[in-house]
């Protein structure tokens, strides 16, 4: 297996990590959004990554050989089924008769958490990057001196 | 690479060597890229089977019958292939420090190559006399 399948590997985490820190920030920006499109308030979102063969030939025949390094993907954003927080405030517009305003179910202390693990994920990716980056780099001087 | 003259057993070792770090760079970068995939186990490269299998394998040695026949080669003994195994959760720390571990030896292998190849050169160049 060479580093150009290693390198879309880990392509494919900073992909995936990037996805899940804009979903994130959409969490954070929205966490006290009462109106949406869709009407009601906005709904925390939440991303399935699953892990995926990679696709070029030299991986389809490397995977045939039982080395199967995998990519990974972020196949679908669902929203989280966790009821809505409900707030009194009976001055809002979009209270309801009762003066029960319905607000977003973020809890913004874990969004960051996930923020850093996304960071963190996406760091450990282009430290991989990078090393195969440079040990392609290497494999050129083999030889040379 | 059977030539024994000029690239012994060491080249093809080392060659080897480098085929499965390569290989195990992929690998790594697939557990750091799976590292937040649920119900995705870490994969490895195990070694330990393909070594034992290459020190235990008998290799025959030709016979010179007669002092005038030509030497044989070294028969070059390359490394079997390594089989992937898994292991549990992917674990950060551990995943980082076979990065980096696998990076050194990949560049060292290189660097010893090239030692390899320098003195060839040097000896196709008559020691640098000229």
């Amino acid at each position: 297996m060479d580093f150009d399948s290693s390198m879309k590997i880990s392509a494919s985490g900073l992909t995936a990590n990037r996805t899940w820190i804009n979903v994130l920030s959409s969490n954070l920006a929205n966490a006290n959004t009462t109106k949406t499109a869709d009407g009601g308030p906005y709904a925390r979102k939440t991303v399935i990554y699953e892990s995926k063969e990679t696709g070029g030939f030299s991986e389809q025949l490397s995977a045939a050989m039982g080395e199967g390094a995998e990519k990974v993907q972020v196949t679908d954003i669902v929203p989280d089924k966790r009821d809505f927080r409900e707030v009194y405030d009976p001055g809002h517009p979009d209270a309801d008769a009762n003066g029960v305003v319905r607000m977003p179910n973020i809890n913004p202390v874990e969004e960051m958490a996930n923020l850093i693990n996304a960071s963190r994920s996406y760091e450990a990716n282009l430290a991989a990057l990078q090393t195969a980056k440079q040990l392609a780099i290497k494999a050129i001087d083999i030889g040379s001196k | 690479m059977s030539n024994g003259i000029v690239f012994d057993r060491t080249v093809k070792l080392m060659e080897d060597r480098l085929s499965l770090n390569s290989m195990n760079q992929s690998l790594i970068s697939g557990n750091l890229a799976n590292i937040n995939t649920p119900g995705y186990k870490a994969k490895e490269a195990s070694f330990d089977k393909a070594l034992r299998e290459s020190l235990e394998e008998q290799v025959l040695q030709m016979v010179r019958s007669n002092g005038s026949h030509m030497a044989p080669d070294n028969p070059v003994q390359a490394l079997a292939e390594p089989e992937v195994v898994e292991s549990g959760p992917v674990d950060l720390d551990t995943e980082m420090v076979k990065l980096t571990r696998n990076s050194i030896e990949y560049q060292y292998i290189v660097s010893m190559l090239n030692k390899k190849f320098t003195m060839l050169k040097t000896a196709i160049s008559d020691g640098g006399a000229s």
